[in-house]
């Protein structure tokens, strides 16, 4: 007998893969976009060297890449989250004996696709101009990737959990897209950005899980070498891998205690 | 005489009540209307910090410094919240159908700045979606908000190009305008 999620994982793909040409359209739209962000920086800012000007498309590839690829690129996760809560499709899960959140994220990661290759594209482009990597950037690269990942998924449920609170919870979610988008180096390079703020905000922000959805892996697998790492970004990281998923099952167990579903 | 004040009273009460409920409607959920002022407060705090760090290397976006993009940010959102651009599509829409040529310029250049600004929601071409998520879309409108009110003749322009090309035009006018708007 096979397992639920992997059949929430084909159901989520074959939903998508129906509509081909939607396939290669997000491609070109995620290319599109961060070929703008790419033109828009190197108008900011303008370098006369060749590899400077490389450096930053790797930066932005490799950082629009690790996003779409962990689910930090729009909190679409979070998306389905508040969807199930709202429309009551949550119940449905809540009566098999499944695991609810793994089964819709699942469900969700089959449908995202589209993302997980274009993400692994940019990854492998954007890493091809990276002058070289040593193995403890390497390793340190793939553990970030996976507090990343895990950072990612947990402000995902929280911001979905919202929905047990409130029924419309799209302003909120509209919320962590916007924080996260900026202070997650997908918007500005986050050393650019916390360069131009007073010391203690550019310490502040150094220390919030934002960082770790995409500047802290890209700031590694970019690292010419170890003086380059900036280890704050990596223990924070490492410290919300640990305080962000107690949190939002918290949250998420609080949530479904308020949670009415009806059924016909 | 009486009858039309008797009809003026029956819009306005029609009109009133049209308002309460949309009202009730939009602030049915509590949380979602804290949510949406937060998102507002969060949306002009993250556009204005980009703004700096962009103004921190240029000396004008477009021409605008960071006061007046301050001004053109506050016209940007009061624009959205009062819906202006809804109102220009549907009297766009309802003068295209009268087919003058100037007219249809009219109501296509309308269509386009919904598409622009990412007020849209009918269209779902590429470009749409890409420049809903780009940062020149917010450049672009922030740009052309101020001037829409006294010059759609722009617009007007604009539209033409829209509605003779299709859609990949515009999008490239859009970039080449960036291109030129941008000082250093």
């Amino acid at each position: 007998m096979k397992s639920p999620y992997i059949q929430g994982l084909k159901q989520g793909f074959a939903e998508i893969s129906v509509y081909s040409v939607d396939f290669l359209l997000g491609l070109i739209q995620s290319a599109a976009v961060v070929g703008f962000e790419i033109i828009l920086w190197t108008f900011v800012l303008p370098s006369d060297s060749h590899s400077a000007l490389l450096e930053r498309t790797s930066y932005f590839l490799i950082a629009t890449g690790i996003a779409l690829i962990i689910g930090g690129a729009r909190y679409r996760f979070g998306r389905e989250l508040i969807l199930a809560i709202k429309e009551g499709t949550l119940s449905f899960h809540l009566l098999k004996p499944i695991i609810p959140l793994l089964y819709i994220y699942s469900e969700h990661l089959g449908g995202q696709a589209t993302d997980l290759f274009t993400g692994a594209i940019f990854i492998f482009v954007g890493a091809l101009w990276v002058p070289g990597f040593s193995w403890l950037t390497l390793s340190l690269f793939l553990l970030m990737l996976i507090t990343a990942f895990i950072n990612t998924s947990a402000l995902n449920i929280m911001c979905g959990s919202v929905a047990f609170w409130t029924t419309e919870a799209t302003g909120i979610r509209n919320v962590f897209n916007q924080v996260t988008r900026l202070l997650s180096g997908q918007q500005i390079p986050l050393n650019i950005f916390l360069e131009i703020l007073p010391k203690f905000w550019s310490q502040f922000f150094c220390i919030l899980p934002f960082a770790s959805v995409a500047y802290t892996p890209t700031m590694l697998i970019m690292a010419k070498s170890t003086t380059d790492i900036d280890y704050r970004f990596i223990i924070s990281s490492l410290i919300w891998a640990i305080i962000l998923p107690i949190t939002a099952n918290l949250i998420w167990k609080r949530g479904l205690r308020r949670y009415e579903g009806t059924g016909n | 005489m009486k009858e039309r004040v008797t009809k003026l009273k029956l819009y306005a009460s029609v009109l009133v009540k049209k308002i309460v409920f949309a009202w009730q409607t939009e602030t049915a959920y509590a949380g979602n209307t804290v949510g949406e002022l937060l998102s507002t407060v969060f949306y002009n705090i993250t556009f204005l910090a980009f703004i700096d760090v962009i103004l921190k290397k240029l000396k004008l976006i477009a021409g605008y410094s960071f006061p007046d993009m301050l001004v053109l940010t506050l016209i940007s959102q009061t624009v959205f919240y009062a819906g202006l651009p809804n109102i220009h599509l549907h009297l766009g829409r309802t003068l295209y159908k009268k087919r003058s040529r100037w007219l249809v310029r009219y109501a296509t250049s309308e269509t386009r700045l919904r598409i622009v600004s990412g007020n849209d929601t009918g269209h779902t071409t590429i470009f749409r979606r890409v420049f809903f998520h780009s940062p020149f879309a917010d450049i672009y409108f922030l740009s052309h908000s101020a001037k829409r009110f006294s010059s759609i003749n722009v617009w007007a322009d604009c539209g033409y190009w829209w509605l003779n090309y299709g859609n990949s035009l515009p999008a490239l006018f859009q970039i080449r305008f960036c291109y030129a708007g941008f000082q250093k």
